[in-house]
């Protein structure tokens, strides 16, 4: 092909695809109208530009996954039918599902196949939720259930009308006042789990929930299904305490650590740590102990994030009641 | 935060303009952390269609791991120019996603060959790792300024505008460049040449 047909079959392409994203696909006897001996191989680059033009689109739309279907779960777990899909993480999904049996929304957290790996593994989970059960407290989102329907374990909990914190945050409608009452509260809930000798392990902002009352609620616990070693390491990077990082054992100041990193976010509109790796992440912790807290922030604010933020897990409050 | 949004062309300005005052430091740190951000979306589009394996969420951890190469990677380079930086970024981004695809769901992954069955007859998205992992080499093997603009397009997410800075090209030529990388990867992937 000459240089001059190369330049009109580009100029063509420029056009047909110029149209083609607006919504009209110019025929091609149209396009090629007086260059006849270009039509053939205009139409084969058109159906190559057809084809490929998956690649315009842009990257984040993607995730097309909603129904129980979609992650090989069935239809209805027990008397639970499962709704639609209200967030997924590390650990699993969480769906919301009706009740059949007494007429109400609930929450139903489904982990990964992966992390129930064995019988034993399923009836760790099922006794660690039993137990979780038990803890009664307005900010924590309570139990209803744990069940299991053939090879999947889940957890029934309170469904929760409302938004959560993380969509707060993204929203920018927490005032400075407004976050301090909601780290008081979940602190004083957290000190409540930790009484009854509970860890979290995995507190932030997408795992407190903030009912249409305006009460922010703690959601997950259980997810740590004992306190073993592998347990240690979940939790979400940007929240997780040093000594989690490092993998070792954690006691409730992992919470209240986790707890500051939620204040320090909601105060100042930014993570305390600016590290994206676990390595990094790490290195940060030992090079420096104390985060650089904006000067904008009252000092009486300033202190508890300086305290709950330390790295040494001596120097930070020693309860989330003391926190609160 | 760098991302492919309008503000980038704007923070684009400013990198090119502290890499001009030798403050490669600053570049280095923005550009990679826009490279790790946008290899987290690549391996949740390649990934994600894998439905029935509900494995991407498992996949974080392989996912830090392989981030923390890149970023290792990236951080040892001494970028000359955005086009240098952009060049590799791009290239190594295109690597880690193969490796992850073969790692997790390559010849003995349960991901293999696992078919969502959506895809619009007309096109060429890959629909299963094994594809995935024929496209990423068909990039890699494209004439050198078709895979420059894919990489900058595709792999480092640059809109055209800005992939004609960083080259210093006009956008009709990354434009036509970026047709032309689409024509030859289609040829490559479904053998039929564009001619």
């Amino acid at each position: 092909m000459s240089i001059e047909d190369e330049a009109q079959l580009a100029e063509l392409l420029d056009l047909w695809e110029s149209k083609y994203e607006q919504g009209t696909d110019v025929p091609i006897a149209e396009l090629a109208a007086g260059y006849p001996h270009l039509e053939e191989t205009l139409e084969k680059r058109i159906k190559a530009l057809k084809a490929t033009a998956w690649l315009n689109e842009p990257v984040e739309k993607e995730d097309t996954r909603q129904s129980p279907e979609d992650y090989g779960l069935p239809e209805k777990l027990g008397r639970y039918e499962l709704q639609c899909l209200i967030g997924s993480g590390g650990f699993g999904q969480v769906w919301k599902a009706f009740d059949s049996e007494l007429h109400r929304s609930v929450a139903i957290k489904v982990p990964h196949p992966d992390r129930i790996g064995s019988d034993q593994d399923a009836e760790r989970f099922v006794q660690e939720a039993r137990r979780v059960a038990q803890l009664s407290h307005s900010g924590i989102v309570p139990v209803h259930d744990v069940g299991r329907h053939e090879d999947v374990v889940f957890i029934v909990s309170e469904f929760i009308d409302g938004k959560s914190l993380l969509e707060l945050l993204h929203e920018g409608s927490v005032s400075e006042e407004k976050a301090v009452n909601i780290v008081r509260s979940v602190a004083l809930a957290l000190d409540h789990a930790h009484q009854k000798g509970f860890i979290h392990r995995d507190i932030k902002p997408a795992n407190i929930l903030i009912a249409q009352d305006g009460t922010p609620k703690i959601a997950d616990f259980g997810i740590s299904i004992s306190a073993d070693e592998e347990s240690n390491s979940l939790g979400t990077l940007a929240y997780m305490s040093p000594e989690q990082l490092k993998g070792e054992q954690v006691d409730l100041r992992a919470d209240t650590y986790s707890l500051g990193v939620v204040l320090f976010q909601l105060v100042t509109g930014q993570l305390p740590r600016t590290e994206t790796t676990p390595s990094q992440l790490r290195k940060a912790f030992a090079d420096t102990s104390a985060v650089t807290i904006p000067s904008s922030i009252p000092s009486s604010l300033r202190s508890v994030l300086s305290k709950s933020l330390h790295v040494d897990p001596a120097l930070r409050y020693s309860s989330a009641s003391e926190f609160a | 935060m760098v991302c492919m949004d309008a503000g980038h062309t704007t923070k684009l300005n400013d990198l090119l303009s502290l890499l001009d005052q030798g403050d490669t430091d600053a570049v280095r740190t923005e550009l990679i952390e826009h490279s790790c951000q946008r290899l987290r979306l690549l391996a949740a589009k390649m990934l994600n269609r894998y439905l029935m394996v509900r494995r991407w969420e498992q996949t974080d951890d392989v996912f830090v791991e392989l981030a923390t190469r890149l970023h290792q990677t990236l951080a040892d380079v001494r970028p000359e120019s955005a086009r240098h930086f952009y060049n590799l970024a791009g290239q190594k981004v295109r690597w880690v996603l193969i490796e992850m695809a073969r790692r997790h769901y390559g010849p003995l992954g349960v991901g293999r060959n696992h078919d969502t069955g959506e895809q619009p007859e007309k096109s060429s998205q890959p629909r299963n790792v094994s594809e995935w992992v024929a496209f990423h080499e068909a990039v890699e093997n494209l004439p050198d300024e078709a895979r420059e603009v894919f990489n900058l397009t595709w792999y480092e997410g640059l809109s055209q505008e800005e992939i004609g800075e960083v080259l210093g090209l006009s956008v009709r030529t990354v434009k036509r460049r970026w047709q032309a990388a689409r024509c030859q990867l289609y040829e490559t992937l479904d053998g039929e040449p564009p001619s």
